[in-house]
């Protein structure tokens, strides 16, 4: 079982990051559930998602018991960080340096290597996809990138981009 | 369909459609609006509406339901107190088709004023409630609600909580598609038009149906494995399952499909088979209250009574329970940052925004009644001072009003809710001689639960004519975005009101400005006359403007401006420009 936590600012593109893991998962025959949250958040508020892949019932990720926690902003990085368990990564959209130990931390400026590599800001939650099935054991990265065969081009350019910056940083 | 990656609420429209439902009904409200759109998006050709308020979404769907056709309902918790009335006597009458009533509730609570449970109204009004666990048990329970409603021609509730309708779920859609099931009315005056001799006999009738039903559905006792139970239903069900399976507790654990009505003879056995059980369920005990002595969870102060059951909590009642220590892999991690809180704004541009601050300079000391939607961030500019519930704007400034005869009162409603309760209400200050001003947020859509449509942009009437029929014979029309004019109109209506003794309506139109799609725009630019008096961040709070520290003045967010430059016109320093 892997559980993360995916997590934002309202209109980032959080729910469609966890949408595509779960029916990257979904495709690969692995069962996944993840939760969102809506409504008033979508106004600039907090954002953040909960997924299971694995057999289970329930998205719902217990304090420590985080595999990964991908955040496309420092500050919501920092508010989910009960979540995290021993041997987890953080991999976090951010242009300013994270002064943190005690855990993984992959941190880069994924929105802006978007921007100037393929001109838009949304593609950097692909990016941060791309990181965490290039640096996860448990995924299948080659099987995974055939399955997202489907999806629009500058995004599995974008998450190709993340799997080439796992395997060389 | 492939195989994917389903809302709970899209697998609920998806198990109506493949029931053969003809007719949807529902008013939008989170975390139930997902399920008519996707109903629409499975059955194009099947009839689908967005009804004015609840009420009237349930009595369309029982009505056809009553005609013998095939429906479903759908509304949030809050939206079941506006659609009691026909809900308690639609439960005694029953349909002659079939029809389910969703009803989402929110713990939490994260988008609703109160945490109640819609199981409780499904007691109250004696009608059986299913409580799905997750997307693809919302898919199976809301299956078997159609086959029991065509069995006992009862209408059924199917009650998520928001983590099932918000949750995703792999799923592979199979092709059960059944043909829509369109009926005939046939009339029956003892049944569909009963006085009150015929409800007392109707009313046996659905006692004695609930409990063949409740035997039917009795849950079933496991083979005993330990010496306690979980018995749970809904969210907290998969979540304690999850906990018991990972940490291997030593819990049975017995699914509860629905709540109500609940097999009396399965409460006196599990009662028998096991030495300690503990209940699990959101929000109220409604189980619970058929055990006894035995039994442990909200009745006994184990579980918590107010607020979202999380995993945490689950797992900590569990552990304590077995007489266990709970141990976790937390990271112990040290960092000096601290998170910057967020708080829920109105976007860059809103047409809300410049309202609001109109109305605090048209009446400084003025009481400010508001209601349900995305203007209830109105609260963020000091324009909201109550928030009750749909459509209380109207009736509270009338109240407000005679309470506080000598403060001038403006009540702000939004355009979908001004047609769902705002109407009645402002009949009843015309009628009444309210000296109120109704100032009503036209954004031409319902934003806040995801964009549904709105009566007026149907061409078929206007918000004007509806005042103009309750009876307002004071109404302005202006653009938010002149904040001079919405001034100068608030100020009027005030004086209308108080020399008239009567309701005067300004409508504030502005097209939702997520709608807009701006080409070529031109942003605002702060020049060096900027005293960083905060005005435009703090007071008008537009999130486009921040304070830039180094500088010490406020500074434009150049991707978040829409150029609306209403903040040129706040500045009292006259230091916000257009930029060349």
């Amino acid at each position: 079982m892997i559980q993360g936590v995916i997590c934002g600012k309202g209109g980032q593109g959080v729910i469609t990051l966890n949408a595509m893991i779960g029916t990257l998962a979904a495709n690969m025959g692995i069962p996944a559930v993840s939760a969102e949250t809506h409504g008033m958040a979508m106004r600039g508020g907090s954002v953040a998602t909960y997924i299971k892949i694995g057999e289970c019932l329930s998205a719902a990720v217990a304090e420590g018991s985080a595999d990964f926690i991908i955040s496309l902003t420092k500050d919501e990085a920092l508010r989910n960080l009960n979540y995290i368990k021993k041997d987890g990564v953080i991999i976090v959209d951010t242009d300013e340096p994270f002064d943190i130990s005690g855990v993984k931390i992959i941190s880069l400026p994924a929105s802006d290597m978007a921007e100037k590599e393929f001109g838009g800001r949304i593609y950097g939650g692909q990016v941060l996809l791309g990181i965490l099935l290039g640096c996860f054991d448990g995924i299948d990265t080659e099987k995974a990138l055939e399955i997202l065969e489907t999806a629009p081009k500058i995004s599995i350019r974008a998450i190709e981009y993340g799997v080439r910056y796992a395997q060389t940083h | 369909m492939v195989n994917g990656f389903f809302l709970g609420n899209e697998l609920i429209a998806l198990a109506a459609v493949d029931s053969g439902v003809k007719s949807a009904y529902a008013y939008p409200g989170t975390p139930s609006s997902e399920i008519l759109l996707a109903f629409s998006k499975f059955a194009p050709e099947r009839y689908a509406q967005w009804s004015l308020n609840e009420k009237i979404a349930l009595e369309l769907a029982a009505g056809e339901a009553i005609s013998g056709s095939s429906t479903l309902c759908c509304m949030k918790m809050v939206g079941l107190n506006v659609a009691a009335d026909p809900l308690f006597s639609v439960a005694y009458t029953g349909v002659d088709g079939a029809m389910v009533l969703v009803s989402a509730d929110d713990p939490g609570p994260y988008s609703s004023q109160t945490e109640q449970d819609s199981r409780m109204y499904a007691v109250s009004a004696k009608m059986p409630v299913l409580d799905p666990c997750n997307p693809q048990d919302a898919y199976r329970l809301t299956m078997l609600g159609y086959q029991i409603s065509e069995k006992y021609r009862l209408p059924v509730m199917v009650r998520p909580v928001m983590r099932v309708c918000h949750s995703r779920q792999n799923f592979e859609a199979g092709d059960v598609s059944k043909e829509p099931i369109h009926g005939q009315f046939s009339k029956n005056t003892p049944r569909w038009a009963a006085t009150p001799k015929f409800r007392r006999i109707l009313h046996e009738k659905l006692n004695k149906n609930l409990d063949l039903l409740a035997a039917e559905m009795a849950p079933k006792i496991p083979e005993k494995r330990y010496d306690m139970a979980v018995v749970a239903s809904g969210y907290a069900y998969a979540m304690a399952k999850d906990v018991i399976n990972e940490m291997n507790l030593p819990f049975d654990m017995i699914k509860v499909d629905m709540p109500f009505p609940l097999d009396k003879q399965f409460v006196i056995e599990a009662e028998m088979v096991y030495d300690r059980i503990v209940v699990l369920e959101e929000t109220f005990p409604v189980i619970e209250h058929n055990f006894t002595i035995k039994t442990v969870g909200r009745l006994t102060g184990l579980v918590p009574s107010e607020g979202e059951l999380t995993v945490d909590i689950i797992a900590d009642i569990l552990f304590k329970t077995a007489g266990m220590t709970r141990k976790t892999d937390k990271a112990e991690i040290t960092t000096s940052e601290t998170p910057v809180q967020l708080k829920p704004r109105l976007c860059a541009g809103c047409g809300h925004r410049p309202a609001f601050y109109a109305m605090k300079l048209a009446a400084p000391s003025g009481i400010f009644p508001g209601d349900i939607g995305c203007y209830t961030l109105g609260v963020n500019l000091d324009a909201v001072d109550t928030c009750i519930c749909m459509g209380a704007s109207v009736t509270f400034a009338e109240a407000m009003k005679r309470s506080n005869p000598d403060r001038p009162v403006i009540c702000t409603i939004g355009d979908s809710t001004f047609f769902h309760t705002g109407v009645a209400g402002l009949t009843n200050a015309v009628v009444n001689s309210a000296p109120i001003v109704v100032a009503i947020l036209d954004n031409e859509t319902t934003a806040m639960t995801g964009f549904q449509p709105v009566p007026h942009k149907t061409g078929k009437l206007t918000i004007e004519q509806a005042c103009q029929g309750a009876g307002v014979r004071h109404i302005a029309k202006v653009d938010p975005y002149n904040l001079k004019k919405g001034v100068e109109a608030l100020k009027q209506a005030l004086a209308y009101a108080h020399t008239d003794n009567s309701p005067a309506v300004v409508i504030f139109t502005k097209e939702c400005v997520t709608k807009t799609r701006y080409k070529n725009k031109k942003i605002a630019e702060i020049t060096d006359a900027c005293t960083d008096c905060t005005i435009c961040y703090e007071k008008f709070e537009c999130p486009a403007i921040y304070r830039d520290k180094a500088k010490r003045m406020a500074k434009i967010d150049e991707t978040a401006c829409v150029g609306c430059m209403v903040c040129i016109q706040v500045c009292p320093q006259k230091a916000i420009g257009v930029k060349k």
